[in-house]
């Protein structure tokens, strides 16, 4: 292939990966978890009449405002607790009003709660994203320290358990670094690699010594979110620092993308990984997946890169070497399962054919998606299509009384992705609507089922009595709607 | 307790999709991926 196909080719996969609305754009996937946020922060408030106020005036903030408080680690790692611990309706859900009581976001000028702690402020990628580096903490009040503890903490639990581990203070040469390896991805791929640095608030420095070997980078996710955490090493060079902030700031945009939608319906499938000893859940496999195929259009557009970025940046990786596989491991002894396209076909294989009937709706289509935009790349990555399996029929017998809306009503439209997310009343859950899904909703007003039935001909056409028994039964499952009478 | 209205969609819509509500499962966020790379022997 000439050099100019080439570029095509991997601007063509990096375009389709960096803008896909649902699994790869930065700006729709911010404003689902932006919508969900500001939901969530009623849920909260119905809780805690006391804090409604603060809660509110959270919730009508714009988004420049709220972005920072929402992806503060700790006050992030805090909302999904509190939400969890109410839809569960066990356990402790008022953390967050406590550091919202404390102040932490009473001052909204861009500024999250745990960087506003932060000294000397860093922001590495100020073209591209909002982000800051931890350099030092230095909390003033009590609140302020409460913060600063609770961040170490949540770093500290991600540590092996050894005690090895530990936060490194970024010096000017690693801070360099960071930010060169950011452009580089930038640079490189625009729309995939540019599209990840939204995704990252905190990037800190580590060092740890794991079980299975020397610790690269992590990232979080309820535990500590919107967090890398990265091995100084990893930023000597500025190809190996973007492939690294590639790969942690995918996992993270998963994490995103997760929060608005499930993949994977069996939590504890667990599926064997012949470079590895241990095996690996179902959702562990997406991950890595997720990853490996991405790194498949860094290392093609790495090989494509023109005289100008080597000239900048030196001489890009010129193998599709991962690392070897674990000692013991099925595929140590015959050497293979080393490369990303060999580990990336593997996996593909595992989750749309082995345990494609384990993914919800939505991870087989991401699985479809990624899988399809990165097959130029890899032969026979794409896995022999199995029979389309007819989805169940969930058959519900129509109330003829017809259905209203579960009360109270909790929505947020988001009428540019064609969603609408909803909080199920009582133990709380967010749920994600289609447009067909939320026409059938909006129409349960009470009225009776022929009522329902002929605004919902005229809405969505003849022929379509399937659909709004489906949809019904999809929103009685969730709880969204009730018969009228009960 | 305030509730809100669901309004319709106000744009047309897409032709043969089935309905869809889906939900988010804190499971599938509930760890922390590491990157690791075995010692050299």
């Amino acid at each position: 292939m000439d050099t100019e196909s080439h570029a095509d080719l991997t601007a063509g996969i990096d375009l389709t990966l960096g803008s896909d609305p649902r699994f790869g754009s930065a700006e729709a996937i911010e404003v689902r978890n932006l919508a969900r946020y500001r939901l969530g922060l009623g849920v909260l408030a119905r809780h805690h009449p006391h804090a409604a106020d603060r809660l509110e005036r959270l919730c009508k903030a714009d988004d420049a405002e709220l972005r920072p408080v929402m992806y503060d680690p700790v006050l992030r790692n805090a909302f999904e607790n509190d939400l969890t611990a109410l839809e569960r309706q066990a356990g402790e859900n008022g953390t967050l009003v406590g550091y919202l009581e404390g102040g932490a976001a009473d001052v909204l000028d861009g500024l999250g709660p745990c960087e506003r702690l932060s000294h000397p402020r860093v922001r590495p990628w100020p073209g591209h994203a909002v982000s800051w580096v931890w350099t030092d903490l230095e909390p003033g009040s009590e609140p302020e320290r409460v913060l600063a503890a609770r961040l170490e903490e949540l770093m500290a639990g991600t540590l092996s358990k050894n005690g090895s581990g530990g936060r490194v203070r970024p010096d000017a040469g690693m801070l360099a670094g960071l930010s060169r390896g950011a452009e580089l991805l930038a640079e490189l791929l625009p729309n995939a690699g540019a599209g990840v640095l939204p995704h990252i608030s905190l990037t800190g420095l580590v060092r740890d010594e794991l079980a299975d070997g020397v610790l690269n980078s992590f990232s979080g996710g309820d535990p500590l979110p919107s967090a890398v955490l990265l091995a100084p090493e990893r930023l000597t060079d500025p190809w190996m620092a973007a492939e690294t902030l590639f790969h942690e700031g995918l996992h993270l945009k998963l994490f995103d993308v997760l929060r608005t939608g499930s993949m994977a319906a069996d939590p504890d499938q667990l599926i064997p990984i012949p470079w590895r000893l241990r095996s690996w859940t179902l959702s562990r496999v997406l991950f890595a997946m997720h990853v490996y195929a991405h790194l498949l259009l860094f290392r093609a557009a790495a090989v494509g890169a023109g005289p100008d970025l080597r000239a900048r940046y030196g001489e890009p990786p010129a193998t599709d070497f991962v690392d070897q596989a674990t000692p013991g491991s099925q595929a140590a002894g015959s050497g293979e399962y080393t490369t990303t396209v060999e580990r990336v076909t593997y996996l593909a294989g595992q989750a749309s054919q082995a345990y494609g009937g384990m993914l919800t709706a939505g991870g087989r289509r991401f699985v479809d998606w990624l899988i399809g935009a990165v097959a130029p790349l890899a032969p026979g990555i794409l896995p022999e299509p199995l029979p389309v399996q007819a989805r169940p029929r969930t058959e519900v017998e129509l109330e003829v009384r017809g259905y209203r809306q579960a009360q109270p009503v909790q929505v947020c439209p988001i009428p540019e992705q064609r969603e609408l997310v909803a909080v199920t009343p009582g133990a709380p859950s967010f749920q994600w609507l289609n447009e067909q899904a939320w026409l059938i909703y909006a129409l349960c007003d009470g009225r009776d089922l022929s009522s329902l039935r002929d605004r919902y001909h005229q809405a969505a056409g003849p022929g379509t009595d399937d659909r709004l028994g489906l949809g019904v039964a999809e929103l009685l499952a969730a709880r969204l709607i009730v018969p009228v009478g009960s | 307790m305030p509730t809100q209205t669901v309004e319709l969609p106000q744009f047309p819509l897409a032709g043969n999709t089935a309905p869809s509500v889906t939900t988010d499962a804190v499971h599938e966020r509930a760890w922390v991926p590491e990157f690791s790379s075995p010692r050299v022997q």
